[in-house]
């Protein structure tokens, strides 16, 4: 049998497979402690890009909107909810008079299912190219050229047939752009200027299809769902909002900084319990990890101390117990940290609908910084709770220890 | 002998999880809520509960057979039932067409990540067995020569 030099690290592994579920028992603990801090803080990430995504999404500093639709605005914003409410297009107008307001822009909103099956119903955005102030910016990130006429952009979350159109009422469109995740309502819209809703309208009478387009009522021409307004410089939301409501009956109006308010106090509770988590289960994984190390020590007295009877230093026992608690540290470290990219990243979608929050996954940039320092910190964290015991174990007299219990 | 059980154990759970999950824990959508027309997605759970139930009786037969080749051939087939399993939802049948329905934020994802489980799981035990196989052969055909 070929012999091989009894190093530090081989002497580890040999312990460390002697005993295989204490072993695993050691893994699992860093394992957890891998996952809560990846996976804690993707989370945390996520949701702070998706506030930043929805405060420059929300574009406009105030909507106006018909009478008692300030709640379905909001669900078209935050979450796509498809609504349609209309009031006159003269408001546009009256609104643009009014003291404080800088730009006006209307939008056309109407809700759809799409024509082939296994669908949900779909909030088209119409929008007027020449005043638009809120879409446009996110278009130009991704289509440079003016959208044409029966061209549709579509949401980053929108599913397109294979030949890059979409079916809507028996016509189908041609999908000129898809736009960037912004983990708002925006990912699960449709936007297209007002000649092709007119288009989509007609469309939808022509195959009767009046279940879920509500607008044979409505004339398309003079009718519009919300006037966005932006605030001249030097005029703050509620003067406005005092200004318009002075002006106009009839009509609600949504404050951006309301919207984005909100959900960021939404926010705040659920970060600070994702926090407190991942920094309690932190703690008690470090707290069980010194535990077991030191059980571990005590346990290995005699087999530490006859090591160090044929000559091994201090530093050579200290070492093999640091080099077992960083092992166990790497293989847990990786296993956490694998099993919490596999649920945080093919479930993202699934964990912004059931959060109903923006939800925004970082970069690959960020999400690498976060991966380094969530293996650091679990590669760091069975040596740092072993410490203490491998001192311990190696400043134990040889003799006391192998004579112990005779 | 410990893979044996190890692979055998896995390949159930996880042929019951690509069988049963589609029904239970990770449903499809199944029936339109407004046209009452049976997604794509109801044909995904279909096929899945057949393969899903197929990559647990071949992992049953892993665990009951002491054959190392026999084995090594349940290992390709749970293998190929592990393709079929990731390739039903993501192209021979599909999902539902919009982001936020169940099956394509749940369902899909869950079945991606156990079929190519599974398929790793088989793939390492298919070159373990073939590996060890051949060890023994080559050990069994020495001693015969010098014999």
């Amino acid at each position: 049998m070929e012999s091989k030099p009894l190093t530090t690290r081989r002497l580890s592994v040999y312990n460390l497979r002697s005993n295989p579920f204490r072993t695993a028992s050691l893994v699992f603990v860093v394992l957890l402690l891998a996952f809560a801090t990846f996976g804690g803080s993707l989370l945390s990430q996520s949701l702070k890009n998706g506030l930043g995504s929805l405060k420059e999404r929300l574009g406009a500093d105030l909507a106006v909107v018909p009478l008692d639709h300030e709640a379905d605005y909001e669900g078209i914003i935050l979450s796509g909810q498809p609504e349609k409410f209309y009031f006159d297009q003269s408001i546009e107008q009256q609104i643009e008079q009014v003291e404080g307001v800088s730009k006006v822009s209307s939008q056309f909103f109407i809700s759809t299912l799409a024509a082939a099956c296994c669908s949900v119903p779909v909030q088209v955005i119409g929008f007027d190219p020449d005043t638009d102030f809120v879409i446009q910016p996110w278009i130009a990130k991704v289509y440079h050229e003016e959208i044409g006429d029966g061209q549709i952009i579509a949401g980053s979350d929108i599913v397109l047939n294979d030949t890059g159109t979409l079916k809507f009422f028996d016509d189908t469109y041609k999908v000129a752009a898809q736009l960037e995740r912004t983990s708002t309502g925006m990912d699960y819209s449709v936007y297209a200027n007002m000649n092709t809703i007119k288009m989509l309208v007609a469309g939808a009478r022509e195959a009767g299809m009046n279940l879920s387009v509500d607008v044979y009522g409505t004339d398309v021409d003079r009718s519009v769902s919300t006037v966005l307004v932006k605030i001249e410089k030097g005029y703050d939301a509620d003067t406005v909002t005092t200004n318009i409501r002075r002006q106009i009956s009839g009509i609600s109006i949504v404050k951006s900084q309301n919207v984005f308010a909100s959900t960021a106090n939404n926010m705040d509770v659920l970060l600070a319990f994702i926090n407190t988590i991942t920094l309690v289960l932190w703690l008690l994984a470090i707290l069980v990890l010194a535990v077991m190390f030191s059980a571990m020590t005590n346990g290995r007295k005699k087999e530490l101390a006859l090591l160090r009877s044929v000559g091994a230093a201090r530093g050579k026992i200290c070492g093999i117990v640091l080099t077992e608690s960083l092992l166990i540290s790497i293989l847990g470290g990786t296993l956490g940290t694998v099993a919490a990219s596999l649920i945080i990243f093919p479930f993202s979608t699934y964990t912004r609908e059931k959060l109903g929050l923006p939800y925004l996954l970082p970069n690959v940039a960020v999400t690498l910084r976060l991966l380094g320092m969530s293996l650091l910190l679990s590669f760091a964290s069975g040596p740092f709770a072993a410490t203490y015991s491998a001192v311990k174990g190696s400043k134990a007299e040889a003799y006391i220890s192998i004579r112990e219990g005779e | 002998m410990k893979n044996k059980f190890i692979f055998g154990f896995l390949s159930i759970a996880i042929g019951l999880l690509i069988a049963l999950g589609p029904l239970t824990i990770f449903p499809v959508c199944g029936v339109h809520e407004h046209s009452e027309e049976v997604m794509k997605c109801f044909w995904t759970a279909r096929a899945e509960l057949g393969v899903g139930f197929s990559i647990s009786i071949l992992g049953l037969l892993s665990i009951i057979s002491g054959n190392p080749k026999f084995r090594l051939g349940l290992a390709v087939a749970i293998l190929l039932n592990g393709i079929l399993a990731f390739l039903f939802p993501a192209v021979l049948i599909g999902v539902c067409g919009s982001a936020r329905m169940n099956c394509r934020a749940l369902t899909l994802p869950a079945l991606s990540i156990l079929s190519s489980l599974i398929v790793i799981a088989s793939i390492i035990q298919a070159a373990y067995l073939r590996y060890t196989n051949k060890e023994g052969t080559e050990e069994h055909g020495k001693q015969t020569a010098n014999d």
